[in-house]
Order: C-alpha cells, then sequence, then structure tokens
C-alpha cells in the first residue's frame, strides 16, 4: 500500500522506479493511467490534473499484452489507429520492421519476446509527452532486450518524458537519467544517477543496497 | 460520438462469429423440421380416404406441427445470449490478456465504453429477432415450392406468430407491447451491467454489493407491480401506470449513475 | 468506411427488421369490417358496438364492430391498455367518471358502483371490509361509510362492526339518503347455499351513528328452502340504472328454482321456475309484489321509478313495464319483430336511455337497429359489411360470428 509517494518525473529524462516487489511500483503507474482509484492526494501532467485528455499526453506499455488474443497485429494497429488522434502510422510501419513483426501474425501466438516488442510499438507510436513502461524488459531473452534498450537511445525517446519501472538495473542502467527508490509505501530516495556517479561514485545498484539491505 | 460507435463496432465485430453460428443453428433446426413435416403430411394425404375432412395445410398449420424444431434453437440463442451479457465484460478481463486496460486508457468517456458493451447486446437481441422474420419469409417460400398450390391455404401473419408459443412471446402483436416486453429485458441487462461493476470495482465483497443491487431493483419492481393488482388501489390506473413506469425510470437512470460512477472513479484492473 | 461496412448494415438489419416486420404486420391484417347504415339516422347508431370472434382455419380473435370499422382485441392489447383497464366495470361508467372529476381525493379507493349515491349536496360511498383473522371461525367485518359535504367540502368517515362468520359476505347493492337518513341495501349471502338476506342498515347523517339494521321479509323466501321439492330462492337487487342518481325504490328480484341434480349441498344443477319482482320503499320500508313476472330470456331495467323488461324471442321483442308511482302496468307489448326489421332472426338486445338497441342476423349477416321503446319508431338500421375486395366478402363474412351488443358513448 502507498502512502505518501512524491516524486516528479521531467520530459526529457528517463526515470526508473525501483523497489523490491510488492513496493508499489505498478501500482504508481496504474493511479497515474486511472486504472487504480487514488484514496487521498493528486497526480498532476504538465501541472494540470488528471482527465480523459490525459490519454493523448502518456502512453502506457504495460508488462503484459492487453490486447485480444485473436486480433492480428494489423487489427491491434488499426483499432490504435482508430481511437488515437496522436498514432503515427509512419512510425508503427517503422518499428514493425525494427521489430520484424508479422503483421497476419495473431497476438496469442506471440512469444514474451515479441509480445513486449508489439506492446512497446504500440506505446511509442504515439505522439505523446510521456511514456510509462511498466516491466518492458521483463522474462524476455537477452537479445530482445537489447533490440529494445537500442529503442531508448534513438530519437523515438528523444525529448519524451519516461517513467519506468524494471528489475533489470544491472543491464540497463546506463540507460536511466534519475532514480526513484520505494520502501515501505514511501519514496526513501530520489537522485540523479549521473550526478550520483560523479559526486558518490555509486552505481544505482550500489545505493540499492545501501537502502534494501540497511 | 465516434469513439461510442468505434467501440460498438468493435463489440459486434469480436461476436460475429458466434452470431453467424446461432443463426445457422436456428435455420437449420427450422427448415429442417418444416421440410420433414410438410414431406411426411403431404404422403400422410396421398393415403388417406377422401371421407375424411383433412385441415388444409397452411403455413400457419405447419408452424403450429414444428413447436420444437422452433423453440429448441430459440432457446438455445436465449442461453448464449445471457451467457454473454456477463462475458462481454469479464473476457476483457479475465485470461492472458487484459483487455479492459487498453478499453479504459482510451481517450474516450468511460461511459462510452459501457453504451458500447449495452448497444451491442441490444443489437444482437434484435438482429435475432430480425433474422427470424427473415426466416418465417423464407420458410414461407419453402412451404410454397413443396406443397402443390390446390392444398395451400394462405395465414395471415398473426396467425402465423399464434402458430407458436415462442413466437408469441418473443414478437407482441402491438408494438408498443413490444417497447415494454423488451424494454423490461434491456433494463434487467443494464441492472446485470451494474452488478458486474460492483463486482468489478470491489471484488469479493463486491459479490454482495451486486447480489444486493439486483435484489434490491427486483424488490422495488416487484413493488410497484403489486399496486396493479390491488382491487381496493388507492391510485387510479392512470396513475398505476406512471408508477410503475416512475419505478422503471428511477431503476433505469440509478443504474446508470451508479454504473458512470464506479468506471471513472472506482474501477480496478 | 469500409472497415465498418458490415457493423452498419448489421446494425440496420437488427433495427430495420424489426421496424419491417411491425410494418408488415400492420399490412397483413385481419379482415376489416363496419357497421354500415342502411336505414334512418346514422347518429342513432353511432354508439353501438358488435363484439365477437373472427374465426379462420385455426384460433379465433376476438373483435369489434362499430361505424368506425374494427378493432381486434389482439391488436390493442398492451400493459398500458391492461392497466387502464383496471376496475373498468367501474371506472368506465360515465356517471363515476364525472365523480372522478369533480371529486377526484374522495373517489380513491372507490370500486362499486352500487355504493355510491350523488346529489347537489352530499357524495355517499358505502363498502365492507373484511379482516381476516387466521384460525378462527369468525374474522371482523365492519361497514364502511363515507360521506362527503360539498359545500364544506368536508368528508366524514363512520364503521360499524358486522357479523363476521367465515361462511358468509357481504355485498353493499345500494347508498339512500332519505330525509337525513342514510339507507345502505346490503345483501347478506351464505357460501353454503342457504338463502340471501337482505338488509337496511339506517345511519343518521349528522351523527354518523348506526340507527337501524332492518331485514327486508319477501314472500317466504327467508325460511329455509323447501326440502321435499328441493326448491331454492335467490335473491338479487335492482337499483335504478342510473345508480348514483337518487331514488326512494329499490327492486329485488326472487328466482325460485328447482333443483334437478345436485353434487353436494353447495354444488347444484337448476331449473328456473319462476321470476318474481318486489320493490322496496326506503320511505315506508314497505315491499311490494309487482305484477311483473319473468319469461323468455330478458333484460330488465329499472328507471325513473319504471320496472321494464325487455324480452326477446327469435322473431319478436316485447316489453312489459310497470311504474311504481302511477301503478301503470303494460304488459307484453311487442315492440319490434324480426319481419319488421327484414332479418331472419333476432339475436340480443339492450335497453339503455328509453333506446332498445338489437342486434339480430339477416342469413349470415349481422344487422344492429335502434328503436325508440316509448313509440316503437325505428331510427336507426345498420348491417355489418367487409371492408376489403368484393371477391373475398364471401368469405370474410361466413367466418365473423358476432354475438353482442353494447353501447359506446
Amino acid at each position: 500500500m502507498l502512502n505518501g509517494v512524491t516524486f516528479t518525473a521531467e520530459k526529457g529524462q528517463i526515470t526508473c522506479l525501483i523497489g523490491i516487489n510488492g513496493a508499489g511500483k505498478t501500482t504508481i503507474m496504474k493511479a497515474i493511467m486511472g486504472l487504480t482509484p487514488l484514496k487521498s492526494g493528486s497526480i498532476q501532467i504538465d501541472g494540470q490534473p488528471l482527465s480523459k485528455g490525459i490519454y493523448e499526453k502518456v502512453a502506457f506499455v504495460p508488462d503484459h499484452l492487453t490486447m485480444p488474443l485473436g486480433m492480428r497485429l494489423s487489427e491491434g494497429i488499426q483499432f490504435m489507429q482508430d481511437f488515437y488522434a496522436s498514432w503515427n502510422c509512419e512510425r508503427s510501419s517503422e518499428l514493425m520492421s525494427f521489430f520484424k513483426l508479422n503483421p497476419k501474425e495473431r497476438i496469442g501466438n506471440l512469444s514474451k519476446g515479441t509480445a513486449a516488442k508489439y506492446s512497446l510499438l504500440m506505446g511509442l507510436s504515439q505522439d505523446t509527452d510521456y511514456v510509462l513502461m511498466d516491466e518492458p524488459f521483463s522474462g524476455i531473452d537477452m537479445f530482445s532486450r537489447e533490440s529494445i534498450a537500442e529503442v531508448f537511445s534513438s530519437q523515438l525517446v528523444e525529448g519524451r518524458g519516461v517513467l519506468l519501472t524494471t528489475h533489470e538495473i544491472n543491464d540497463m542502467e546506463h540507460l536511466f537519467d534519475k532514480a526513484v527508490l520505494l520502501q515501505d509505501g514511501i519514496v526513501h530516495k530520489s537522485f540523479d544517477c549521473e550526478e550520483m556517479r560523479i559526486s558518490e561514485g555509486k552505481s544505482v545498484i550500489d545505493v540499492m543496497r545501501e537502502v534494501y539491505q540497511s | 460520438m465516434s469513439r461510442y460507435l468505434k467501440l460498438v463496432h468493435m463489440e459486434i465485430h469480436r461476436f460475429r462469429y458466434i452470431l453467424a453460428a446461432l443463426m445457422c443453428i436456428i435455420a437449420i433446426f427450422q427448415i429442417t423440421g418444416l421440410i420433414r413435416f410438410l414431406l411426411r403430411e403431404l404422403g400422410h394425404r396421398e393415403l388417406v380416404n377422401d371421407q375424411y375432412t383433412l385441415k388444409p395445410l397452411s403455413f400457419a398449420w405447419t408452424i403450429f406441427n414444428t413447436q420444437r424444431w422452433f423453440i429448441a434453437p430459440m432457446l438455445i440463442c436465449i442461453a448464449v445470449l445471457a451467457i454473454y451479457v456477463f462475458l462481454i465484460w469479464y473476457r476483457d478481463w479475465v485470461g492472458r490478456s487484459t483487455f479492459m486496460y487498453r478499453l479504459l486508457m482510451l481517450p474516450t468517456a468511460r461511459l462510452h465504453i459501457y453504451l458500447a458493451k449495452m448497444t451491442a447486446i441490444f443489437l444482437f437481441v434484435l438482429s435475432m429477432l430480425s433474422f427470424q422474420m427473415f426466416l418465417l419469409v423464407v420458410e414461407n417460400i419453402i412451404y410454397k415450392l413443396i406443397v402443390p398450390a390446390d392444398l395451400r391455404v394462405d395465414s395471415f401473419f398473426s396467425e402465423i406468430i399464434n402458430s407458436n408459443q415462442a413466437l408469441e412471446i418473443l414478437w407482441p402483436h402491438n408494438f408498443e407491447q413490444f417497447l415494454y416486453v423488451y424494454g423490461l429485458g434491456f433494463l434487467v441487462i443494464i441492472v446485470i451491467f451494474t452488478a458486474i461493476l460492483l463486482e468489478r470495482c470491489y471484488r469479493g465483497i463486491g459479490i454482495l454489493y451486486g447480489i444486493v443491487y439486483i435484489a434490491a431493483c427486483i424488490l422495488l419492481y416487484i413493488l410497484s407491480y403489486s399496486l396493479l393488482d390491488s382491487y381496493e388501489s388507492y391510485l387510479y390506473p392512470s396513475e398505476m401506470y406512471a408508477a410503475v413506469m416512475s419505478v422503471c425510470g428511477v431503476i433505469l437512470i440509478c443504474s446508470f449513475l451508479l454504473s458512470f460512477r464506479l468506471l471513472s472513479k472506482k474501477i480496478t484492473v | 468506411m469500409k472497415r465498418y461496412l458490415f457493423s452498419i448494415l448489421f446494425a440496420l438489419f437488427a433495427v430495420g427488421g424489426v421496424g419491417i416486420g411491425y410494418i408488415y404486420s400492420s399490412i397483413d391484417h385481419l379482415p376489416k369490417y363496419k357497421l354500415a347504415t342502411i336505414q334512418g339516422n346514422p347518429s342513432e347508431g353511432r354508439a353501438i358496438e358488435l363484439t365477437g370472434h373472427y374465426l379462420p382455419i385455426m384460433f379465433s380473435d376476438a373483435l369489434t364492430v362499430n361505424a368506425e370499422g374494427s378493432r381486434y382485441n389482439y391488436k390493442q392489447n398492451n400493459f398500458r391498455s391492461n392497466v387502464l383497464d383496471s376496475r373498468y366495470w367501474f371506472l368506465d361508467d360515465v356517471n363515476v367518471q364525472q365523480l372522478i372529476t369533480e371529486n377526484r381525493q374522495f373517489m380513491r379507493g372507490k370500486v362499486d358502483r352500487g355504493g355510491l349515491y350523488n346529489d347537489e349536496k352530499w357524495l355517499i360511498y358505502a363498502d365492507n371490509t373484511r379482516y381476516e383473522q387466521s384460525g378462527d371461525s369468525k374474522s371482523e367485518v365492519a361497514l364502511y361509510v363515507s360521506v362527503l359535504n360539498k359545500k364544506l367540502n368536508k368528508i366524514d368517515e363512520y364503521e360499524f362492526e358486522l357479523n363476521g362468520e367465515n361462511n358468509l359476505y357481504y355485498i353493499v347493492s345500494d347508498v339512500q339518503l332519505i330525509e337525513d337518513q342514510i339507507h345502505i341495501l346490503v345483501t347478506k349471502a351464505f357460501i353454503d347455499g342457504a338463502p340471501d338476506h337482505l338488509f337496511d342498515y339506517i345511519v343518521d347523517l349528522s351523527s354518523g351513528l348506526l340507527k337501524s339494521s332492518n331485514p327486508l321479509i319477501v314472500n317466504d323466501s327467508d325460511s329455509v328452502n323447501d326440502p321435499k321439492e328441493d326448491i331454492v330462492h335467490h335473491l338479487s337487487t335492482l337499483t335504478d340504472s342510473k345508480s348514483i342518481a337518487p331514488s326512494d325504490y329499490i327492486l329485488i328480484t326472487e328466482h325460485v328454482e328447482k333443483v334437478t341434480s345436485r353434487d353436494n349441498e353447495n354444488s347444484y344443477a337448476s331449473q328456473l321456475i319462476k321470476t318474481k319482482y318486489y320493490s322496496y320503499s326506503y320511505k315506508t320500508g314497505e315491499i311490494l309484489q309487482l305484477p311483473v313476472t319473468g319469461g323468455g330470456i330478458s333484460i330488465p331495467i329499472f328507471a325513473d321509478n319504471v320496472l321494464t323488461k325487455v324480452v326477446f324471442y327469435e322473431k319478436e321483442i316485447t316489453v312489459t313495464s310497470y311504474n311504481l308511482v302511477t301503478e301503470e302496468f303494460k304488459s307484453n307489448e311487442p315492440v319490434i319483430t324480426a319481419g319488421s326489421l327484414g332479418v331472419t332472426s333476432i339475436e340480443n338486445s339492450i335497453l339503455e336511455d328509453n333506446r332498445l338497441y338489437v342486434l339480430s342476423e339477416r342469413g349470415s349477416t349481422p344487422v344492429a337497429a335502434t328503436i325508440d321503446i316509448s313509440t316503437g319508431e325505428v331510427l336507426y338500421i345498420g348491417e355489418v359489411v367487409y371492408d376489403g375486395p368484393d371477391s373475398e366478402a364471401k368469405d370474410a363474412m361466413e367466418k365473423l360470428h358476432l354475438m353482442n351488443i353494447r353501447i359506446n358513448r
């Protein structure tokens, strides 16, 4: 249960929410997307409270498939295009080619890695200011992970605010600009990764060990 | 509005194969029963002595003698649609893929999701009715092809409907009665939708909330309906009618408002 | 747009199919008929409605035919019409409707025309209420009286306990106000077939107190039914046809029946031997047997102190009448014959407002007529015709069976 979580994720930065299992990372994601009701407090996007307009500003890449299993990949893209004014067709085609996805394939037949790529495609093909990603690297093979990580370094993410959660800190911490550590339902520590490396010579893993093992 | 229509399209699209299968089942059952009866009846008439006076072989008489062939597939359809009233929500929540995530994150008012599912169910029910009417036309043509002209007798539409117990219930002669019967049916669906959303919002205790809500609506309706039976009712007939309609209106509005509130503020995935 | 074509067509099919079905059912209708004037003033036939059935090969459909056309019951019936028809026997009465318009609150919960009395100053209603108690042989029955003073707009209500044995029930037949005394005529009927008793309960208008309950002794009918002959007597009351208006009299009908076969004490078949009529004067308390007797298929009407009995036979209709005030008696005066109407047989008739409305048949064609009962003048004759192509008329008329006549103003 979250009990007084306060942090800021900036546009143009990749912010990582870190915490042990059950710390509330996914709950925060879902609360931002209006998928879990808040008992108290507020969430603001660019100084504005949450409204249905948020879905044109924030894209969400959840940790599992969220499209009907019988749908084909092309039908899923068509579905998103129908509903999102911010949908970028060119970009979705580029990502389909980049990830080597077969448009005629059914969503239910995708492997975990391919499903993760498709989810990312759905999120990044929207021209939104922010992207939320819940465990985008979870349970997928190394090559798929590298392929996804490549996207983070590309212009697809540049200029956007990215808030993500992951347990693959070791492999991925080089991507992060900011880290927010959750423990016992509150934000225990929030820091700039590069500054931490320079000033205290600590990696994100080092800080995590300090916090969670103390 | 366009997003609502797109959602309706999506719901229709997802159910199209099941609908087609149901229509095929109805057609196969009814046409088989019809042909079977007509061939047997014509064969019987050839054998029977002229001294016996037989009823003319009208289309209504044919429908009358194939009750089971009509009623059985109708019951199957009703069962499937009744189950789908629940599945239209639950299929988006359970399983490997939680489509409800996507639906709730669409840049559209959440009531559109509710209205789209409700509209879809309405259209499915109406489409089965329309298909049955279309099938009667086809069956009438088959009847005319099989039965020689000298044995044929025309039937009025009302006779055809009266010939079958299920058709009598599903197709009221009076259009106003159609609105009452199907209006009540749709009200039941709306109450069930609200109960489903209560369960989805509150999970374990939500089942209890849902059951209590359904029970409260039923009780309210029965109380209003009991006014009609009262011999010495304080209310005049026009007031009784207004009371029952008002209660239905109250149930409808409360269900809508509660559902919208649950979808906007309380839903969890 | 092409992607949505299937859904658009599907929705059109769903909604359009139902719409087309109902449009078709209104076009493919059962035969239409109407009552066409062939002689006399059409306005005299405007209120006539003939009811019966259309009988094709399968099923029968109840219908009503009048000068405007025909209406089938199956087309009219719906939830709203059924609700609005509640208590039609009471609420469809024009006098009751007038009272409801003028005194809506007072008239709530009232169900029996016989319990109403109305004059310029007072509106009174009496009825009985039974309070059941399980396990007891007795239950509480009360006579309930509600009095509205129109000038002061004040309602007074009274309740009087009656004998509440479970084997009997009470019917309020008439209410009259005679010189500040409310007379409530109550029939005490036994479930086990014992003879009915009539009582006149008298309530003081100003105090609301029950002053007396006077039994009405009609001939010997209050004695036990004759066991040797197995004769039973049934009493019923005949109030003024404008029963809400004041009347000094009420008529009592006594049917004397011989039991032809009996299952048990309460269940038997019987044959009517004779019918006798009596008048009861509220003012004097006197009961007099009237010279009018029963016989034939008859409809007795009591209006403006005159008992009129219309007796119709297959070929003629006769009228017997007796004026309670002038004692003028007319016996079996022929009013009309089948021949004079140009019909083959007389089927049914009703008497209302000095008009005799007759349903007869010419071959298989139903014919309706309106006759002035006082002069015997035929004011209107109409026959039922098929409202459609001539080629279908013969078949349509053969399947039409009209048996009853009523007046709907």
